[in-house]
């Protein structure tokens, strides 16, 4: 009764694939034991197809974002526990785990065991490659396609935990629900056709727990509220309603809007806002005084951005890759948790972009948070 | 929140870089400031005046420019390593720093502040930490063929490319030591003045040069980056498609507004250079334009056609060009300021203790040894000696034999680079409560084209050593020795580590 035990959980709604628009549902209960901290994990194995029933060969080009790989596949995560009810809902949840990897990790990161299993890749190409493996040992001329596996340690908040272990027979069981994402909003690449699709198979959760000792302790979570707009103006302002008292930090990522979902462009990519001059930020801090923050240098509004996730580590945000229209995030730390629950919180973009009313953008925020239990 | 006092320098007019400027801060009393986290500012811009550049409406022309600074002196002058050093600390602005406080006098007076902070920072900052400073002097990605740093690039899209001022933070705890708290009170301690004697005169801005048409895609044997597809053509076209397929965007060298020349073969008839400069204005994925759409291939939009009629072409190429004739460097720095922020806490009243540089220079007759005397002053903790004229510490010092009052610090003569001479940097780092996060003790170079990183006559060189903390000067006896027919540069500077409280 001493020791770590290894758990693995099958879907409540067991298929054999799921597809997009799919929920999955999972629900942990161990009763007698505690959770630990930051210990659940998602594996499954991939299908891809790259129209149609014909599936993605060594040479097609059919690409995932390459900062994220496994956690491209669900669009939201859904974490519900027996005595509170719903606690967290994760929208646009690959868009943040690219902002999450941007912002904490150097691309040099990725080499490691634990991000490999992810899928995460330097560029491009590898990411690529992994999806559409075919056998090399088969002794007719046919394709054989090996189906990738990987393991993903998804970024909900039991997974970005401190303090307590969950203990089962205080608060009863976890239901993680996740949303599996569109086809064309996964996967995308010039042989990627509009009906090209992805199927995951085997899907299941492990996690780790230890002997509950009978209490139950302080749990901080991390998690963040999604908030989505459209920019069509050089002038352009959100007004947003938080549903959080603790909220220590906005981050702010962009993409064009025909973008989105579509089979040659990447929908997570972290895009640049066009010619962006100037952030002003408007809200009360933690004394209810109202705070106006502008930022108008470039390389400050992308490390005010960085600092609200991470104040130390390195980034992927270099020069190099807001030029090419990727790793660009902005944002602000509070530097306090303020409760944005009974206030708007408000951002406004000023550019110099003629082309803001044809080429609108989609503005992400996500509102940093922080939840108890 | 922070709140943030932005406080204008005492002199005016910070657009000339042909001398050195003095820069006087006050910083009024009466305000808690956290001094670790304020920053002098300093905003440049390139003024590039462009040579061939054909005028497009709404297209602002950019040559992959970059900023740079000229403390490793000329290249293939006597320093040969040249302007393209990676700096590790923007404190290279800074000639010589002091800070005085109304009620407690001086707080600190440092000379060769960029000598002294870059060679330092050359041990506490690893690589990665210096590729993720985006506001940074030269703020690209180290080892990347295509530098960016002065303009805002745009490789993809129709949205032009344009120059912003760029601005260049001086953190204040870079350059002195008590600037690392974060609680300066001067209720307690009175107006704070900080005099500044800054090195903008040293201050460039050069340009990625090299014609695309030698480099190659991952150095991949054909995979030139100036090369186009073939095509058809059966009439005018301002399109051109690239060979190499891009689904890493940042690998591309292409960016709206870049001049460009197109050479190509029509029909067979031999290349030709077509003599009109264009400017690319539109950068999109390949989808129907020219040729194969199954690919990551990149579509090039020129603002005017690039053929010379209906025909095969093969051989087609672009350049891009080192299209400046001049920048002007006299209006380089728009402007300079110093942001306080503002420590909204309680003061604390506990005094401040902080260690501070007192630094000697030393000239001798170039030689293969010597042996000099110096005095250590009281309540020193470490000494450093750093060598030669330039910002970089070089010389060709092989061995090096400390004495302090008549006792060896080691039981025989150090070896550069030895583990006896790591670790006396190692413990002069721990002894002055910081940390070594790269010991490669190489210059980083950016051009690496020009200057090889593996260079051994690109070896940073310092001598670091902890002394016994006393309230008494020391003597100090340096011995120097050059390699068997070498001399040494015959400079040097020690800057002794002293522990002050106000």
């Amino acid at each position: 009764m001493n020791s770590i035990q290894y758990h693995e959980v099958q879907p409540q709604n067991q298929q054999d694939s799921y597809n997009q628009f799919n929920t999955i549902s999972f629900e942990i209960l161990s009763d007698g034991r505690k959770l630990n901290p930051n210990s659940i994990r998602l594996d499954y194995d991939l299908e891809v197809f790259k129209t149609g029933a014909t599936r993605a060969g060594a040479t097609d080009d059919v690409f995932v974002n390459k900062n994220i790989s496994g956690h491209a596949f669900f669009e939201s995560f859904q974490t519900t526990i027996q005595s509170q009810g719903l606690i967290e809902n994760l929208q646009e949840y690959p868009r943040w785990a690219n902002i999450h990897a941007t912002a904490t990790h150097n691309i040099n990161d990725f080499m490691t065991c634990g991000f490999q299993a992810e899928g995460r890749q330097l560029l491009n190409e590898a990411a690529a490659a992994q999806l559409q493996r075919q056998s090399c040992h088969a002794s007719d001329a046919a394709a054989h396609y090996i189906n990738p596996s990987f393991t993903i340690k998804p970024l909900i908040g039991f997974n970005r935990m401190m303090g307590d272990g969950y203990s089962f027979s205080k608060n009863g069981f976890i239901r993680i629900d996740i949303n599996i994402a569109r086809n064309l909003t996964a996967l995308y690449g010039s042989d990627y056709a509009a009906d090209g699709s992805f199927a995951l198979k085997n899907v299941r959760i492990r996690y780790t727990t230890r002997p509950d000792e009978g209490s139950q302790g302080k749990i901080l979570m991390n998690s963040y509220v999604q908030v989505k707009a459209t920019s069509t103006s050089q002038n352009y302002n959100v007004d947003s309603r938080v549903p959080s008292k603790a909220v220590n930090g906005v981050v702010i990522s962009f993409l064009e809007t025909s973008h989105e979902s579509s089979s040659r462009d990447d929908t997570y990519r972290l895009e640049k806002y066009p010619s962006l001059d100037e952030i002003n930020y408007r809200f009360n801090d933690a004394s209810n005084r109202f705070v106006t923050y502008s930022v108008t240098d470039l390389g400050d509004q992308v490390k005010k951005g960085i600092q609200a996730l991470s104040d130390g580590g390195v980034s992927m945000a270099n020069r190099l890759n807001i030029a090419a229209n990727e790793s660009f995030i902005v944002g602000l730390p509070f530097q306090e948790y303020v409760d944005l629950s009974t206030q708007k919180f408000s951002v406004n973009l000023k550019s110099s972009s003629v082309n803001l009313n044809t080429s609108p953008r989609n503005v992400y925020l996500f509102f940093l948070t922080l939840i108890s239990i | 929140m922070d709140n943030i006092i932005k406080i204008q320098p005492q002199q005016s007019g910070f657009v000339s870089r042909t001398k050195k400027q003095l820069a006087d801060f006050i910083l009024p009393a009466g305000v808690n400031y956290d001094l670790s986290r304020s920053y002098i500012s300093v905003e440049l811009e390139p003024n590039a005046v462009y040579t061939h550049a054909p005028a497009v409406a709404g297209i602002t022309p950019v040559c992959n420019q970059f900023f740079t600074f000229e403390g490793g002196g000329t290249a293939g002058a006597n320093e040969g390593i040249g302007n393209f050093v990676k700096y590790p600390s923007n404190a290279v602005l800074v000639k010589n720093a002091s800070a005085f406080a109304t009620k407690v006098g001086k707080a600190e007076d440092l000379r060769n502040v960029d000598k002294l902070r870059t060679n330092l920072g050359m041990y506490s900052r690893n690589q990665m930490e210096l590729e993720n400073d985006i506001v940074d002097l030269s703020n690209y990605d180290m080892n990347s063929q295509f530098h960016l740093g002065a303009e805002e690039l745009v490789k993809i899209g129709n949205e032009p490319s344009r120059v912003k001022p760029h601005e260049v933070r001086i953190p204040l705890s870079s350059i002195f030591n008590h600037a690392k708290t974060e609680s300066f009170n001067t209720n307690k301690y009175g107006e704070l003045r900080y005099h500044f004697e800054l090195n903008l005169d040293l201050l460039n801005v050069s340009q990625y040069t090299t014609n695309v048409a030698a480099g190659l895609l991952y150095g991949v044997a054909g995979a030139n980056y100036s090369k186009m597809n073939d095509v058809t053509l059966t009439g005018n076209s301002n399109k051109l498609v690239t060979h190499n397929e891009y689904p890493d965007l940042n690998q591309s060298p292409w960016a709206i507004g870049q001049t460009v020349r197109v050479s190509s073969n029509k029909a067979g008839a031999g290349v030709v250079q077509n003599p009109t400069y264009f400017t690319i204005i539109n950068i999109e994925k390949n989808t129907t334009a020219g040729g194969d759409a199954d690919d990551e291939r990149l579509v090039l939009t020129l603002n005017g056609n690039w053929d010379s009629g209906a025909a095969a072409y093969t051989a087609i190429a672009i350049s891009d060009l080192d299209d400046t004739s001049t920048n002007n460097l006299s209006e380089l720095v728009k402007n300079v300021e110093l942001t306080a922020v503002v420590n909204n806490e309680p003061a604390s009243n506990a005094p401040l203790v902080y260690t501070t540089y007192l630094s000697q220079e030393d000239s001798y007759p170039a030689s293969q040894r010597i042996q000099r005397n110096y005095e250590i002053p009281p309540n020193c903790k470490n000494v450093y000696v750093m060598f030669n004229t330039y910002t970089v510490s070089r010389d060709t010092l092989d061995t090096y034999r400390v004495t302090i009052d008549n006792e060896e610090i080691t039981n025989r003569a150090v070896q550069i680079n030895s583990p006896l001479h790591f670790d006396l940097i190692q413990q002069t780092f721990m002894n002055a409560g910081d940390q070594i996060h790269a010991i490669a003790n190489k210059i980083n170079i950016l051009n690496t084209s020009s200057v090889a990183n593996d260079d051994a006559s690109k070896e940073l060189k310092i001598i670091a050593f902890p002394v016994p903390f006393k309230p008494v000067s020391q003597r100090l006896n340096l011995e120097l020795e050059a390699p068997a027919a070498a001399t040494l540069l015959g400079q040097h500077v020690i800057f002794s580590e002293v522990v002050r409280k106000i």
